[in-house]
């Protein structure tokens, strides 16, 4: 077991500082608005402290930027953070107030090594924005209390650990009372020393508690973490920061989304097979566009492509001011395993791509394959099928290549059905007389008939009317 | 019948030859793991029927649009995709600049291009480098062939009776 300890320190003003720009003194204060929990360098250079009042922070400096801390905005920073590191580990746990907590040691071998991991994870938390402070030991515990102390290091074994721990201070100790300062009357300042105190005593002066703590922290008893679970749908939106008003100002931000999508789609190992696109435009009136695939993608480039496709038939407002995207149904999709020989009947993942496609610009219902249907009534005999969806089929001889969607009633001239022409019975009749069990019932002779040009033609007499229909057309 | 070039079928009249003539070989294409489009197909392509004939309707994909802006598009995209190996329109008005790119789009593409279109588009001017004209004549059917990429027209073919 390895664990990493990702603490961001500055959470709370983080997420005001992402994407904003960076002059002057700001700070961020408790949920009471009084009291200034986090502030930023400028604000520290002019002497505000934590904890100070805000109104003495406003003495010394008139012009101060004040936000007001948002616990769930926090704590949504942090599961995010979470999701974007669950490529490297799926026992990701999320430790409030601000930290993440990562178990890499499944995933050395993946990665090559431990120290390989841990520099690619605090690239990652750079990417993202956040100062961190980020260290790998053998338990969750000791691994949180080394970032709270700000210490960055990587410990692989438990005797290793011991030394580092036995240098912390005993303030990160919680007792039950809360109080920082309980330590301090029996002049003990290390958690060192106060391992080598009976345990029979820590118990029954602080509490079993301590104890515990003490234990999990060393790895002398187990300290099972809550793992972070991903939410069953993926949903998200971006607002834009100016009105988009042509396709490719949309799908710019389109983009972003398929990505974050994609991710995590692949940390779910899944693939959507349909999704649902909102434009919302300056009125905040939703446009609502439903895209499905043939069959489920990850692919982000795929993605995009389809929803480029589909916008530019649609006629978009001219003002979109926020982009929502959310799974709708998503099936599992394991990565593609390669075969030693080439299996005949699969398709070359161009084939989803081409007909996702010709689906998203000519419409769904319009791009089908084709399959035989065991009914004896010709209209029942196919059916419009999945293109991706591979059939057996049943064979039937004598049926014209070419079907009319309609039969077309015929006229005719003292009996003979007429078509161009009289037309000339060749072949049958083949009675076909079937479906009585639903509406759609069936009493036809069905003839194989020459027009006067030659061509041939499947037509019947529909027996209850004695009226002649074409039904068919053979090459 | 070679892929890699488009050929353009004019017929007088649905139901004449037309399809018959390509049967054998979608039949022998269709057996791989790439599709047949049928793009703007005039009525049902019947699957039982077609079945029968040995072409394997797995791989059939049908394109249902009458606009002819997308009939090229679909076919830009099939012959681009590489994944499909025959492409058969149907657009009875296609004039010549979408003829020309149609045939822009399966230039140079392993894939076979046939575009139905009717006899009255017949001009000097044609862009398609193979043009064939199916009618009947004497009880008979004849193909005829009045252009062709490298070589000038040639005389009319009877047709054998093609069986169903």
């Amino acid at each position: 077991m390895l664990w990493t300890c990702i603490n961001l320190p500055n959470l709370a003003l983080d997420i005001f500082h992402i994407g904003a720009d960076d002059n002057g003194a700001y700070v961020v204060t408790d949920s009471d608005h009084r009291t200034i929990i986090a502030l930023n360098h400028q604000a520290q250079k002019v002497g505000i402290k934590t904890l100070m009042s805000l109104s003495a922070a406003h003495a010394r400096s008139p012009d101060l930027k004040v936000h007001h801390r948002k616990p769930t905005h926090e704590i949504n920073t942090l599961k995010q953070t979470a999701l974007y590191l669950m490529r490297y580990s799926p026992h990701v746990s999320i430790s409030i107030p601000n930290s993440v907590l990562i178990e890499i040691g499944a995933s050395i071998k993946l990665f090559k090594d431990a120290r390989h991991i841990h520099q690619s994870i605090s690239q990652d938390i750079k990417r993202l924005g956040f100062n961190a402070v980020i260290t790998s030991a053998p338990t969750p515990l000791a691994a949180t209390w080394l970032t709270q102390c700000g210490v960055e290091t990587l410990i692989h074994n438990k005797r290793e650990l011991a030394s580092h721990l036995d240098r912390l201070p005993l303030s990160l100790i919680k007792t039950q009372d809360n109080n920082p300062q309980a330590f301090q009357a029996v002049g003990m300042r290390t958690i060192g020393e106060i391992k080598n105190v009976r345990r029979a005593s820590i118990a029954q002066r602080w509490g079993y508690d301590v104890l515990q703590q003490i234990d999990k922290a060393y790895g002398n008893t187990p300290d099972p973490q809550k793992l972070f679970e991903l939410p069953q749908q993926f949903q998200s939106k971006i607002p834009l920061n100016f009105p988009a008003t042509s396709v490719e100002e949309i799908l710019f931000g389109v983009n972003r989304l398929i990505q974050q999508m994609c991710q995590y789609l692949s940390n779910t190992k899944r693939g959507v097979s349909c999704f649902k696109l909102n434009l919302l435009d300056e009125n905040l009136n939703p446009h609502r566009y439903c895209l499905k695939l043939s069959s489920p993608s990850r692919d982000a480039k795929h993605l995009t492509h389809i929803v480029k496709e589909r916008l530019n038939q649609e006629s978009i407002p001219s003002r979109i001011e926020e982009i929502q995207i959310n799974t709708e149904t998503t099936e599992s999709l394991s990565p593609e395993s390669k075969n030693l020989f080439t299996d005949i009947n699969s398709k070359s993942p161009n084939d989803q791509t081409l007909i996702d496609l010709l689906s998203a610009r000519i419409g769904e219902g319009c791009v089908y394959g084709i399959t035989t249907n065991p009914d004896h009534r010709p209209e029942y005999a196919w059916k419009k099928s999945s293109p991706s969806r591979q059939r057996q089929h049943h064979t039937i001889h004598n049926r014209p290549t070419w079907l009319l969607s309609e039969p077309k009633l015929l006229s005719t001239t003292s009996g003979t059905p007429q078509l161009r022409g009289p037309l000339t019975l060749i072949e049958g009749p083949e009675r076909i007389e079937t479906g009585w069990w639903d509406p759609h019932r069936v009493r036809r002779d069905y003839f194989l008939a020459m027009t006067q040009n030659q061509s041939r033609v499947w037509i019947y007499q529909d027996l209850p009317t004695r009226s002649w229909f074409l039904h068919g057309i053979f090459s | 019948m070679a892929s890699g070039t488009s050929h353009r079928n004019i017929t007088q009249q649905t139901g004449i030859g037309e399809i018959s003539i390509l049967l054998p070989a979608l039949a022998q294409l269709s057996q791989g793991t790439q599709r047949l489009l049928f793009v703007n197909p005039p009525y049902i392509p019947y699957a039982p029927s077609l079945f029968s004939k040995g072409v394997n309707i797995n791989n059939i994909l049908v394109v249902q649009t009458d606009k002819l802006t997308e009939i090229v598009w679909a076919i830009e995209q099939a012959s681009r995709s590489k994944s499909c190996c025959a492409s058969i329109a149907w657009y009875a008005e296609a004039n010549d600049q979408a003829i020309r790119r149609y045939q822009l789009a399966l230039e140079n593409q392993k894939i076979l291009g046939v575009l139905f279109t009717k006899p009255a588009l017949r001009k000097k001017n044609n862009p398609a480098p193979w043009t064939d004209i199916v009618r009947e004549a004497q009880s008979q059917k004849w193909i005829e062939i009045p252009n062709r990429r490298r070589g000038g027209p040639i005389s009319s073919i009877p047709l054998a009776r093609l069986n169903h």
